[in-house]
């Protein structure tokens, strides 16, 4: 019985040290032993794997050997004191520190010390965990937070409901609301609301249903009520399976910058008024004087009059571009749609062109289907066919072709005007509506033009809901499609 | 025929008074607002050019002076203006300017001619 009883804790103790092996063995951290000596008794699988040493080469060896030098003297006073009974700094403890490999190298670890007894000895058992891979990302974390934190923009993340999980510094800063005001309430009803609801409307389209970033100015609201400019661009963060996990908002405060710009514009748009008087003096002048009112002139008189009549006259559009573009970026453009003869109008700036017309002997071609007048924009109007037909008479060949078509249709107007002039070279294509932009060959063929022309047409189109395209062919001829709808 | 002339740019009113005189019309200039209104009773013109930027009484008051008085309403005006916008257009029309012209936009001959029409019917 007694025996049986023997046997039986005997196998229940071999069954559980096997048990233990397994365990050991299969851990992925390093299980170490030793003894109150600190002579390593133990060293698993994973022991072998972080410090590069065979359990036959540890075993046996002091616990220090995988220690840097710099912890061995404090390992050791340790080990002394716990050993005589002193405190027990480390053990039951989960540190961090580093450890040595054989081939020389640190590895950062985290330490967990037991120490336990058998049979009136004492052992201790260090479990080990690399946290290399641990360590670099909360490195990395805290890199990205860092930057995140400090950056000179504001930046705001906030799920997909618009409700702000974060934001820096910068943002705070801005916005007036410090991070536990606006942590958990709609960005939107903090600091927005200032826009139109169109606006705020497609930016929710892009961002949320698009699922694509959106970059635009914006006017928000600081918490005084103040009002700051903004560039922005919000970016939409996914998830596998393509939801919006949540937004990162990344702005930047350009009030500054649209005051500098408002002071320029102010300043051509006042320049400009003041230019016209002296404009007109010349204008009047040298019209009286062509008349022949003042006493008849020579030939030669009145070619060199004609010169200084033709250059105060493209002084005179000039100006009148640089009005309509302060007028466009200051947002003073007004749009006044009235009952307009749309042919008319082409009519009118034909007879104006009349002269380059005859010079150049072009052939032009003009095409109204079911016309009846429409209500639009007859200085909108005037300035995007003005633009156009000038182009297409600057830039074209002698003895070429000018085509103006205009229909109407659901609702819409087309106006189609085709030369077939130099053409716009390929490279030149996808810029020529910016601003102060000339395509090289019209640079050559007329080196006075100012890259303001197509810019305004653009822009008035804008505020009219059009649209303008263009086909080319370099040295075959242009053609601007323009669309834009009646009665607005 | 009278044509009252408001401009307080010398060399534009000369020249357009001259152009004017020119076609037989018989011609007084104001260099401002106040001068305007009160030519306007003195030398009872059959037709004024008003420029809208003027000092001591801007253009648009004294077209609004102009046409809320009985004795002085009657006369047409014909705005003669630096301004192309299309708010200042609309302004002046509505306080019962007869046309509009933009100085820089429009060759003298034209202005002229446009005043004759006046004088046919």
């Amino acid at each position: 019985m007694f025996w049986n009883i023997k046997n039986k804790n005997k196998e229940e103790l071999w069954k559980s040290e096997n048990k233990y092996r397994a365990l050991v063995e299969s851990a992925t951290d390093a299980i170490i032993s030793s003894d109150a000596a600190g002579n390593i008794v133990d060293w698993n699988k994973s022991a072998e794997k972080i410090f590069g040493y065979k359990s036959e080469e540890a075993i046996g060896k002091p616990l220090f050997f995988i220690m840097p030098e710099r912890f061995r003297e404090a390992h050791l006073k340790g080990m002394e004191r716990v050993n005589l009974g002193g405190e027990r700094r480390v053990i039951g403890k989960t540190i961090e520190v580093s450890g040595l490999r054989k081939n020389g190298t640190e590895v950062p670890i985290e330490l967990s010390l037991a120490a336990w007894e058998e049979k009136g000895k004492r052992f201790y058992t260090a479990i080990i965990r690399d946290i290399t891979e641990r360590k670099q990302k909360t490195e990395d974390f805290e890199k990205f937070k860092l930057a995140v934190d400090n950056s000179t923009e504001h930046i705001i993340i906030s799920d997909s409901e618009g409700i702000v999980l974060y934001l820096n510094e910068a943002a705070e800063k801005i916005t007036g609301f410090s991070r536990e005001e606006a942590v958990g309430k709609k960005a939107g009803v903090l600091w927005g609301k200032q826009m139109n609801l169109e606006f705020y409307k497609a930016m929710w389209q892009k961002i949320k249903y698009e699922k694509k970033p959106f970059i635009g100015e914006i006017i928000n609201k600081r918490k005084s009520g103040q009002k700051y400019a903004a560039a922005i661009s919000i970016s939409p963060i996914l998830d596998e399976v393509k939801n919006v996990k949540f937004f990162v908002g990344i702005e930047r405060d350009i009030t500054r910058e649209k005051e500098i710009d408002k002071a320029k514009t102010e300043f051509v748009s006042l320049a400009s008024h003041q230019l016209r008087t002296p404009l007109s003096i010349i204008s009047w002048y040298a019209e009286t004087l062509l008349s022949g009112d003042a006493g008849k002139l020579g030939k030669r008189q009145l070619e060199y009059l004609r010169e200084i009549y033709d250059s105060n006259k493209r002084m005179i559009n000039l100006v009148s571009s640089l009005l309509n573009i302060s007028r466009i970026e200051l947002g003073t453009f007004a749009i006044e749609p009235k009952i307009t003869d749309i042919p008319e109008v082409v009519e009118d700036i034909l007879s104006e062109l009349n002269l380059q017309i005859k010079k150049k002997n072009l052939d032009v071609e003009k095409i109204y289907e079911s016309l009846s007048p429409v209500k639009v924009d007859r200085n909108v109007v005037r300035i995007i066919l003005q633009n156009l037909l000038s182009n297409a008479v600057k830039y074209n060949k002698t003895g070429g072709k000018i085509k103006v078509e205009i229909k109407k249709g659901g609702g819409s107007i087309f106006i189609r005007v085709s030369d077939t002039g130099h053409g716009i070279p390929l490279a030149s294509s996808s810029r020529i509506f910016e601003k102060l932009y000339r395509a090289d060959n019209a640079k050559e063929i007329d080196p006075d033009g100012t890259g303001l022309g197509l810019y305004i047409v653009k822009e008035v189109l804008k505020r009219i809901g059009g649209e303008t395209r263009f086909e080319s062919e370099e040295g075959k001829g242009t053609a601007f499609y323009i669309t834009f709808p009646e009665n607005i | 025929m009278k044509i009252l002339i408001v401009e307080d740019e010398e060399a534009l009113a000369k020249v357009l008074e001259e152009n004017l005189k020119k076609e037989g019309f018989k011609t007084k200039i104001a260099e401002n607002g106040e001068e305007a209104i009160k030519a306007a009773s003195s030398f009872s013109p059959d037709l004024m050019i008003l420029d809208l930027i003027l000092p001591k009484k801007d253009g648009l008051t004294v077209l609004s002076e102009l046409k809320s008085n009985p004795e002085l309403k009657a006369i047409p005006v014909i705005v003669l203006s630096n301004l192309e916008g299309e708010e200042s257009i609309r302004k002046s029309l509505s306080l019962g300017a007869a046309d509009y012209f933009v100085k820089t936009q429009h060759p003298l001959k034209e202005v002229v001619e446009k005043v004759k029409t006046f004088f046919i019917k």
